[in-house]
């Protein structure tokens, strides 16, 4: 434990704040070892249970990936100065958000990894919109998610091509209009500050410290997304899907909202949406275009990292422009305008 | 003080994942396949969090207040706060330990059929034995592709559990659940019983784990039933619930 530092004038005396939260947290712990038994009781309704298992499932696949995008977020930090970002992306607004938006191609793995590296290039200087356009790029055209959905479509290879324009497209179109639309206060100051360590620390301290960081900010985020996101799991009602089969309007509508409420991670979601047989592929690219875009988990974690007045402007942008560019995507590339299963 | 929680925390967290890996439960909620990547994603933040205590007890005088890392401290106050919700998980985990979905995510809840992938694997001849083992994914792949094939004509065994059949049919099914990337996902495959006055699902909480044996009926497994073959049933035992719980 700290030594009580010696009060002087003009420096605060270590204080030992509230019942810290050292305190509270043992004292939680104790609570829940002694109750025990009733805790796992009142779980044994089967709705709470499968609930509980969803959850569980969702926050322990997504660590992972968040883990990483935090740890190359820490890396840009403490590797990647300003002035290479700066010498790497074209000088023209609009290409930058381009050539980020390719650059998603990278970064495979979970949305959840692409917030973080985001925020960490919206501090070094990279333009907003460009930043933008490789978080929602990267979930979603990463060559993992691409091979994902060829395997889980033998059938409609291509399926793969939609995927991936749809999604690039809508990550360039919303990194567009942002960069052209949006008023400077939207994406508040404290996401743009850089790492709070202060000088002389080696990089590899300022790398550890950033990812860290990081992670405690996302990490309450994706826990609250991912409880949404089971409880939607558990609660959609199966008859909901089966009675779109013959409605396409309907059908994209509903799927586009499933992708935002289920929140599946974009390496799964091509196999759950291709059993879906009975829908046209219509609907089923909306999912899979919509759900990397904009979902539960993602709010979740924009809001922690940007703010709710970003979460609150940039999730309805995504979804109409995913949506959008989803429905055009399959007009033209899919047999048919993916009218037909 | 907030800096100790706040690794203990992700000790916690990182904690709890590695012994998921090592004592084999993350198999309820991932697939196999990745708890190496759990494994190293427990282990790399352990590192971070012991790496942040080492150096916040190498350096107790940071703790005065200099004017950089007050505004470090000041920033840390703000994470803290919803960052306790990663105990919540953690907790779950380690106090209630949520079980494998089983047969009430079949009957209750999941709005998805089983994925149908009609490849080379489902036209191959089945393996050798006199009733082999096979997958029930496995099973009603090889029907979708061809009706006719060598599952009719030579008896199987399947594992699974008991369900009662989905309507409109009535009876009984053998069903298991597919996962592709976690719990999340899950969606159930079933192969329905005929010969069924022998066995009923009985109410209750546990799942009844079954092995049986038959042959399929000809022409049963196509668009037409939903993908769910019947099977003639010639032999059915209780069997224990296998680890891992979920199919691939």
């Amino acid at each position: 434990m700290t030594p009580a530092a010696p009060s002087s004038p003009g420096m605060r005396a270590a204080r030992p704040g509230p019942p810290t939260s050292l305190a509270m947290y043992g004292g939680i712990l104790v609570v829940i070892i002694v109750f025990r038994d009733t805790v796992v009781a009142l779980f044994d309704v089967p709705l709470l249970r499968r609930a509980s298992t969803v959850f569980v499932a969702v926050c322990v696949q997504a660590m992972p990936f968040l883990l990483l995008g935090t740890l190359l977020s820490g890396a840009v930090a403490a590797f990647a100065s300003p002035e290479l970002l700066h010498r790497v992306l074209p000088r023209r607004r609009s290409l930058a958000v381009a050539t980020a938006g390719a650059a998603g191609v990278v970064l495979p793995g979970c949305e959840c990894a692409a917030v973080p590296v985001a925020r960490r290039l919206v501090g070094h200087g990279v333009p907003d919109g460009a930043a933008l356009a490789f978080m929602l790029a990267a979930p979603a055209v990463n060559p993992i998610v691409l091979v994902a959905t060829a395997v889980a479509f033998p059938q409609h290879p291509e399926m793969v091509a939609a995927r991936f324009v749809g999604s690039l497209a809508t990550a360039v179109g919303v990194g567009l209009l942002w960069s052209r639309f949006a008023r400077p206060g939207w994406l508040p100051e404290r996401a743009r500050r850089a790492a709070p360590v202060p000088l002389g620390r080696s990089r590899w301290s300022v790398f550890a410290e950033t990812a860290r960081h990081d992670l405690l900010d996302a990490g309450g985020f994706l826990v609250l997304g991912a409880a949404a996101a089971a409880a939607m799991n558990v609660l959609v009602p199966p008859e909901l899907v089966d009675g779109l089969a013959g409605q396409l309007v309907l059908g994209v509508a509903v799927m586009a909202v499933l992708a935002v409420v289920l929140a599946l991670c974009s390496e799964a979601d091509a196999f759950v949406v291709a059993s879906l047989s009975a829908l046209p592929l219509l609907p089923r690219l909306v999912f899979l275009v919509v759900g990397p875009a904009v979902d539960l988990k993602l709010v979740a974690l924009q809001t922690g990292t940007f703010g709710r007045g970003f979460a609150a402007r940039f999730a309805p942008l995504s979804f109409v422009v995913a949506l959008g560019c989803a429905v055009l995507a399959g007009l033209v590339l899919l047999p048919t305008g993916g009218t037909l299963p | 003080m907030k800096q100790d929680a706040d690794n203990l925390l992700l000790l916690l967290v990182g904690g709890v994942l590695i012994k998921m890996v090592v004592d084999g439960t993350s198999l309820r909620y991932v697939r196999p396949g990745f708890a190496p990547v759990l494994l190293t994603a427990g282990l790399v933040i352990v590192v971070l969090a012991i790496v942040a205590i080492v150096r916040h007890l190498r350096t107790p005088d940071d703790d005065a207040g200099a004017p950089p890392e007050d505004e470090h401290a000041s920033h840390g106050a703000h994470a803290p706060r919803i960052a306790w919700l990663l105990a919540v998980p953690a907790l779950t985990i380690l106090v209630i330990a949520p079980p494998a979905l089983g047969s009430d995510a079949v009957e209750a809840g999941t709005p998805r059929p089983a994925p149908v992938v009609a490849d080379a694997l489902a036209t191959a001849a089945l393996p050798p034995g006199d009733a082999p083992r096979l997958t029930v994914t496995d099973l009603v792949a090889r029907m979708a592709a061809d009706p006719t094939g060598p599952a009719t004509t030579h008896d199987v065994s399947l594992e699974g559990f008991l369900v009662p059949a989905r309507s409109p049919r009535t009876g009984t099914d053998l069903a298991r659940l597919v996962i592709s990337c976690c719990a999340a996902d899950a969606s159930p495959v079933r192969v329905h019983l005929a010969a069924t006055e022998l066995l009923a699902p009985t109410p209750g909480d546990r799942d009844q784990w079954v092995l049986v044996r038959g042959r399929v009926v000809h022409g049963t497994g196509t668009r037409d039933d939903g993908y769910v073959p019947t099977l003639a049933v010639t032999a059915i035992e209780p069997v224990a619930a296998p680890d891992p719980v979920y199919e691939y």
